[in-house]
């Protein structure tokens, strides 16, 4: 009997001791950045699930994003991490349907890893893209700023209602109230372009609650990091699927607020989103990742904050995991 | 050696690292201490505010929400808080187990479930009369004032399912969920709520001539007007007790009706605005 059981054991340490030697083996990893089409081709006007209901349409002349801190852990033992620290500043605008690979990381274990990534402020050691101008660059860089965004919203018949308390219309007249009882005016081309800091970390990203992505021996694994264009105009702050928003742009629209067909920064942080009568019951502010939603400039730095995913659709928690370098 | 194995193994078995928690849940307000400031120089008096709160989530993950599918810690329940009482009640118990608790999520008492069409009303809210929050008191600037009452029902419109208010980036909040947990206070200020109140939007110096509406406020003073912009009549709105109101004319208070700029306002408070604290109590803490 003892000597069966040795003779079992020994055979039983000899092959994991093969198998052992063999290894799990290493892959890696390429990271490509991906535009959602709302960047890339804008938002229509119209009643299907990702129009702007209200009238409006979106187009964007500039989408720039600084983008990378990649940071991968194996999810079986955290204490085995990489990353590639490469942040690029891109005009996601330009991004091809197939993505934009900018990150390689080798040598990793085969296995399980989470993924995580950042978009910081561009002041500290970012690497110009191609398709960013020098001075675009250059303003991003001075103001620390985490995008350059630069659109247009355009209706036919468009126009804006601005906080009556705030209203600059000078020799402009009214051509009605909205529903609020608030004097508009018309404007059908409204344009905006914002330089805005709204550092975030995404991760440990997950799609279908399935987290982050597995390396197999000897061949290379892509993963993306997706930001979508079209949060400023959802009604809320969705977390999960976001099948339940509404998009909307008429609150943009009237925060031009001295009529000349452009919305500042300034005018965004001189309005309250109470001031704004379009941002009414339709609207969902308890999910915003910025707190509290003091002006309307806080408002879009929040919707901003909520654009990283993975692979599309995938969702990342974000500024939950500290970088560890 | 088989008897020390068996024990081994059977403390790994056992061992799950977590232990089950339960801890009493309590709610507070704050007592102000002195007038809130709303906009354009108005100060709010509170007479009454009861909110609807619960139920509450706490969530190991840094982010609540769709992303938290299991709270470490739940309270099912839900209370009304008398937001302006300093005092500590009891409203049940939190059940969890042990571990760091990262983030929350909570309602105002009217709660999104995926297997209803519509947000039910649990019974704190119920007792607002499907509310989740009841306000009254006064607004005063420059020698005026105007009574006021607000009742507010906040639901979910936009993540079915989910939580209302859930902790921001910017919220600081962490706990490592223990044995010796002994209470978790959630305590409400109502100052903040008003803050973007226009109350001056709601009072007018007008007259006929210029304003073409059948009844005008010259102050506290209600005008009656022609089709034509004459006045036919005036009514002291003072004498009565009354309050002179834009559109309104003489009545006893203001009343904002759901999707008023003052219900919108308090609304954003509750959601997007200042969050309550979270007061932890533990074995040995002085009473």
């Amino acid at each position: 009997m003892t000597k069966s059981l040795g003779f079992k054991a020994a055979a039983l340490v000899l092959s994991l001791g093969l198998t052992a030697c063999g290894g799990p083996g290493v892959g890696k990893l390429t990271v490509l950045l991906e535009s959602e089409d709302t960047i890339t081709s804008g938002l229509q006007a119209g009643a299907a699930v990702e129009n702007i209901k209200d009238g409006w349409k979106a187009d964007y002349s500039k989408f720039i994003v600084a983008i990378g801190d990649i940071e991968v852990f194996l999810s079986t033992n955290k204490a085995i991490h990489t990353h590639a620290d490469d942040v690029f500043v891109v005009d996601l605008k330009t991004v091809p349907a197939s993505g934009l690979p900018l990150w390689n990381l080798n040598d990793l274990q085969a296995g399980s890893w989470d993924f995580n990534y950042a978009t910081p402020g561009a002041a500290d050691g970012a690497t110009k893209h191609e398709s960013v101008t020098q001075a675009d660059f250059d303003a991003m860089k001075a103001a620390d700023a985490t995008y350059l965004i630069a659109g247009t919203l355009t209706k036919a018949d468009g126009r804006s209602c601005p906080p009556a308390s705030l209203a600059m219309p000078g020799a402009k007249t009214s051509t009605g109230m909205n529903a609020a009882g608030v004097a508009c005016y018309t404007n059908t081309s409204v344009a905006f372009s914002f330089t805005v800091g709204a550092e975030t970390t995404y991760g440990p990203c997950e799609v279908d609650e399935m987290p982050g992505f597995s390396i197999t021996r000897d061949a290379t694994q892509t993963v993306t990091a997706t930001l979508h264009g079209d949060h400023l105009f959802f009604n809320g702050f969705p977390e999960g699927a976001e099948g339940g928003v509404t998009r909307l742009a008429q609150w943009l629209a009237d925060c031009d607020l001295n009529l000349d067909g452009t919305v500042t920064k300034a005018e965004l942080e001189a309005i309250t989103p109470s001031m704004l009568s379009e941002l009414d019951t339709r609207y969902q502010l308890g999910g915003s990742p910025i707190t509290p939603v003091d002006n309307m400039w806080t408002y879009v730095r929040a919707q901003l904050k909520t654009q990283g995913h993975m692979n599309g659709e995938g969702e990342c928690p974000i500024d939950g995991t500290p970088h560890m370098h | 050696m088989r008897r020390s194995l068996f024990a081994v193994l059977l403390a790994a078995c056992v061992d799950t690292g977590q232990e089950p928690v339960s801890f009493a849940m309590r709610v507070a307000g704050t007592a102000p201490a002195a007038p809130a400031p709303a906009l354009n120089g108005w100060e709010i008096t509170l007479d009454s505010a009861r909110l609807a709160f619960g139920p509450l989530y706490l969530c190991p993950g840094f982010q609540a929400g769709s992303l938290c599918d299991t709270a470490r810690a739940e309270w099912v329940d839900s209370a009304v808080v008398d937001v302006l009482d300093p005092a500590t009640y009891d409203a049940g118990t939190v059940e969890g187990s042990t571990g760091p608790v990262r983030s929350w999520m909570f309602d105002y008492g009217v709660v999104s479930l995926l297997t209803q069409q519509q947000p039910v009303a649990l019974a704190a809210a119920q007792r607002l009369d499907g509310n989740s929050l009841r306000l009254s008191g006064s607004a005063r600037k420059g020698g005026r004032e105007l009574p006021f009452a607000l009742d507010v029902r906040i639901q979910q419109v936009v993540e079915g399912g989910a939580s209302i208010v859930r902790k921001s980036d910017t919220d600081t909040f962490s706990h490592d969920l223990a044995v010796g947990d002994t209470a978790l206070t959630v305590r409400f200020d109502a100052r903040p709520w008003l803050r973007d109140v226009d109350f001056d939007a709601l009072v007018e110096m007008g007259t006929c001539a210029s304003v073409a509406r059948p009844k005008v406020c010259a102050g506290d003073l209600e005008l009656s007007c022609s089709d034509t912009g004459v006045e036919l009549s005036q009514r002291s709105c003072t004498a009565e007790r009354l309050v002179c109101l834009r559109g309104l004319g003489c009545t006893d208070r203001v009343r904002f009706q759901a999707g008023s700029q003052g219900d919108q306002a308090v609304r954003n408070a509750l959601t997007g605005g200042t969050r309550p604290a979270f007061e932890w109590t533990t074995q040995g803490d002085v009473p």
